[in-house]
């Protein structure tokens, strides 16, 4: 690995640390216009139904109200979100509980709030279905008329290679279990929230999103309007999770201020989130392994059932199918068979992680079982059946490129005390009525989602300090930090030598989104190469006036130097100030391997964790939790950390805690809010042990790959794998509470 | 709904405010709404994030629960007033050298609980700076950072010896 970095691989403070230090970070709840109105929306009291009548004449008279839209009026115009189905802004037809059909801006808040109850709806209210398993019956309410699967035909995704039966029938060892997981909602600490203005030609809207520039082509489409005459501005996002995609409210709020003509805010409260926002998929899933007499992973057998909410479409849990991440394991046989179905649950999308972390749930406890079956150790049993740097995966075929798994498991091994700690199986430490057992989970987590599709200009000014403009955004994974330091360090300029400008789609060029842990690698290369064009410009201008050719050169500190004789050298500012271009700028049209190439590239994770189960209580006490992630290399240590930890915690209440619970008698959320929903504080944070792994990938920036999502894949499985190795029993349905666990010690 | 407005007067930021307030207004929507404000966060409007911590004479409170006509003589320092000219507070300071924030939308209410603690403790041990946060939740999952970036402040309150 290179080692000769000025930035790269430092842990340099966020380029905008003092904005988020001094409040003067602006979200974009944030942003105050002159004669603004606060919108509220209706949503449906009922979670299926009809609105039959609807009249809003009474609120359309409150003094102080200035725009009132309902179903009846809104376009027709359906706009495509990338992980739900399409929509209207506002439905006829709700579909779960607070399914938007009308909304009002008025002069205040409290005014607005007021007007939504002058709205006279007739609704005609019918049967609706709250189970995934429920909703694949033929009887079963139908969300959509063609019925609830979400496939036009009613058919799973299916991917099946080698002979699945054959390899169950001469396995020595099998292992199967169905395991549930519940409604885990993203729960940003920052609300979904925009304000959008319309000066009679061109909408400006601050959304809080992951998606600037999808969420400007669902504008542009409902309200007819040419991309150009779009701007969608996010600077700064609290948090996502990949929960702020694309959502009726910022359309609501767009069409509100074109009647208006005034700039509306809408903000969502903290029961919006829960209840309309949006959440992971919950699910069900039968899975069987079986393994050969020397250890060797033979099949995987796995029928999954996903509850994609009222508009979830078939990204849920179909979508893993399509990616070699889901592989995780050397399976010579496989057999996966997915329905995506909808229920009259909230909608879901992707979850840090789509649905890694349910299946490695199941996954890892099912590695653990087979283990001890064959009574091999946990770790040895994935360091044999997991892939190796340039192994052909089944099922596509893809090559795995850098995967430094077994650095992962030897790191974690050492930094968790594996070889003192680890008894055998089943050997809890026991004292009194605490009990202490160890867990495990491996995997892959991707970056290379949509790779090709964001691309980067660079900008050298006359002076020879820089700009990146991109449209990858960053909701705090500091990728403004980070894509700083890669540019900095492609140009030989420092780090306050750069800015990035973001989150503005009239000016970045288009990128996917902030997803799939994919900013650093997809957004990070398309920085570098555009950085690396204009620096090849730069040495061409140069190389004439210096009496050599560009390839003899160097550029460092705002010079441009002739290698190994540095008194030879030209000032940037002069070369650009004599160039034709003045600026430099070039956008790059990257060269990148598209989806499914030949080439796969995931991070290696391994996480080890130990827990301590109070048999009287339920009780789970992490005590000690390592973490080990490939990350290829690490751009900013700093942030690389704060990925894993973050994950890490969201992975831990996912594991023990976190699910929304909703009451099929009354039809209602019981928890939509931090009180009942708990999500880990300061106090709840075990000593989490962070190690990161670098081999250089040679297709990252700078060697590095994403790291994001990567955290959560394996904790929940690792942390259930702990807890039925201290108490002997296995525990299938997330989450594992404290509750479950005493009733199942009761009952054993 | 709006009732008889009350004039109350405090120090804000060090500077005297004098405004007439609605009774029912909450300190959270003044400082946003009313004064421009907008370093200081509304995560839940419920007591139950932190986002929206403020000092009231020194020491941490919730703004979205807190009457604005409540403040009527005291001192209320934002966000925005930690600062002095432009010199961070070494909380601040400390939070963009160690890495203590990711989004940064729970990051004001989480340093105002911090300033607060090493107000009343000026060496305090992990524990206490958890403790002192447990209010305030991230959903970054930023805490083990935050809580160093705190503990090196208080490092440097103690003159560098940590």
């Amino acid at each position: 690995m290179s080692t000769n970095m000025n930035i790269v691989g430092k842990p340099v403070p966020l380029r905008d640390g003092y904005e988020k230090v001094t409040g003067k970070a602006k979200f974009a709840a944030d942003d105050v216009r002159n004669n603004m109105l606060y919108a509220r929306i209706l949503g449906s009291p009922y979670p299926h139904a009809i609105v039959k009548k609807i009249d809003a004449s009474r609120a359309r008279l409150l003094p102080g109200v200035q725009a009132v839209i309902t179903c009846q009026d809104v376009p027709r115009i359906p706009f495509f979100p990338v992980e739900t189905r399409e929509m209207l802004a506002l439905t006829d037809h709700p579909r779960c509980l607070g399914d938007e059909i009308a909304a009002v801006a008025a002069e205040s808040e409290e005014l607005a709030e007021e007007a939504i109850k002058l709205i006279d709806v007739e609704y005609e209210i019918l049967p609706a279905v709250f189970d995934p398993v429920e909703a694949m019956k033929p009887e079963a309410p139908k969300i959509y008329p063609e019925g609830n699967i979400s496939d036009p035909e009613g058919k799973p995704m299916i991917q099946e290679w080698g002979n699945v039966e054959e390899a169950f029938k001469n396995s020595a060892a099998t292992a199967e279990y169905t395991f549930t997981t519940g409604i885990h909602v993203h729960t940003a600490i920052e609300p979904r929230s925009c304000v959008v203005e319309w000066d009679g030609k061109e909408i400006t809207a601050r959304v809080a999103t992951q998606f600037p520039h999808r969420v400007r082509e669902d504008l542009a489409r409902v309200m007819s309007l040419p991309l150009t005459c779009v701007n969608v501005i996010s600077d700064y996002v609290g948090g996502g999770f990949g929960g702020k995609k694309q959502e009726r409210y910022p359309i609501i709020a767009a069409l509100l201020a074109r009647i208006a003509q005034k700039p509306v805010k809408l903000e969502y409260t903290r029961e919006d989130e829960h209840i309309i926002g949006r959440r992971r998929y919950s699910s069900v899933m039968h899975v069987k392994l079986a393994a050969d007499d020397k250890g060797n992973l033979t099949a995987i057998d796995f029928e999954g059932i996903y509850d994609v909410g009222a508009y979830g479409n078939f990204v849920g849990g179909s979508l893993g199918l399509l990616l070699s991440q889901f592989y995780a394991y050397k399976f010579k046989n496989g057999r996966f068979k997915v329905y995506d179905v909808n229920t009259n649950l909230v909608t879901a999308q992707p979850f840090r992680g789509v649905q890694f972390p349910a299946y490695h749930f199941a996954l890892e406890q099912l590695m653990d079982e087979l283990a001890k079956k064959l009574n091999i150790d946990p770790l040895t049993f994935r360091m044999q059946n997991s892939y190796r740097t340039g192994d052909v995966m089944e099922p596509f075929g893809a090559r795995l490129s850098t995967y430094p798994i077994e650095e992962c498991i030897k790191e974690a091994a050492a930094a968790f005390g594996w070889n003192e700690k680890w008894q055998g199986w089943n050997k809890p430490v026991v004292n009194g009525s605490k009990v202490r057992g160890i867990g495990v989970g491996t995997g892959i987590g991707w970056c290379d989602w949509e790779r090709e599709a964001t691309s980067a200009i660079v900008k050298l000014h006359k002076d020879g300090t820089a700009a990146l403009i991109i449209g990858t955004q960053d909701i705090g994974t500091n990728s403004k930090t980070t894509l700083c330091q890669l540019v900095a360090e492609e140009l030989g300029l420092s780090l306050d030598d750069v800015v990035i400008v973001t989150g503005n789609t009239k000016i970045t060029p288009d990128d996917h989104g902030c997803c799939a842990s994919r900013t650093i690698y997809c957004g990070g290369a398309a920085a570098v190469a555009a950085a690396r064009q204009v620096k090849e410009k730069v040495l061409h201008l140069a190389s004439s006036r210096l009496g050599t050719v560009p390839e003899n050169l160097i550029m460092q500190n705002k010079k441009v130097f002739v290698k190994g004789s540095p008194e030879k050298f030209l000032e940037l500012s002069s070369i650009l100030h004599t160039s034709q271009t003045g600026e430099c700028s070039l956008e790059p049209s990257p060269t990148v391997a598209p989806f499914h190439a030949s080439t796969y590239v995931g991070g290696a994770i391994t996480h080890i964790v130990e827990v301590e189960v109070d048999i009287e209580t339920g009780e789970v006490k992490i005590l000690k939790y390592v973490a080990a992630h490939d990350v290829g290399r690490a751009i900013n240590p700093g942030v690389v950390l704060n990925q894993i930890y973050g994950a890490t915690i969201q992975g831990i209440g996912y594991a023990l805690k976190e699910q929304m619970i909703f009451d099929k008698e009354k039809q209602k959320y019981l928890n939509p809010n931090y009180t009942d929903y708990k999500i880990l504080t300061a106090m709840d944070v075990p000593e989490i042990i962070p190690i990161i792994v670098e081999a250089d990938e040679p297709g990252g920036p700078f060697g590095a790959k994403g790291i994001g999502e990567h955290a959560l894949n394996c904790t929940a499985g690792a942390i259930a794998n702990a807890i039925a190795n201290a108490v002997g029993i296995r525990f299938t349905k997330q989450p594992i509470t404290s509750e479950d666990i005493l009733a199942a010690l009761r009952n054993s | 709904m709006a009732g008889k407005k009350h004039k109350i007067k405090f120090l804000l930021n060090g500077t005297e405010q004098a405004m007439e307030v609605e009774p029912n207004s909450t300190l959270l929507r003044t400082l946003r709404d009313g004064l421009g404000l907008t370093g200081t966060k509304c995560g839940c409007d419920n007591g139950e994030c932190g986002a929206c911590t403020v000092l009231i004479d020194g020491k941490a409170v919730l703004s979205c629960l807190t009457l604005t006509v409540e403040v009527d003589g005291k001192e209320v320092t934002t966000i925005e007033g930690l600062a002095q000219g432009t010199t961070l507070h070494p909380v601040q300071q400390a939070f963009i050298d160690h890495h203590g924030t990711q989004c940064g939308f729970c990051t004001p209410g989480i340093i105002m609980s911090s300033v607060s603690l090493l107000n009343e403790n000026p060496q305090p041990t992990e524990m206490d700076v958890k403790k002192a946060l447990v209010g305030n939740l991230c959903r970054c999952g930023s805490y083990p950072m935050a809580v160093n970036a705190v503990l090196q402040a208080a490092g440097k309150n103690r003159g560098g010896e940590k």
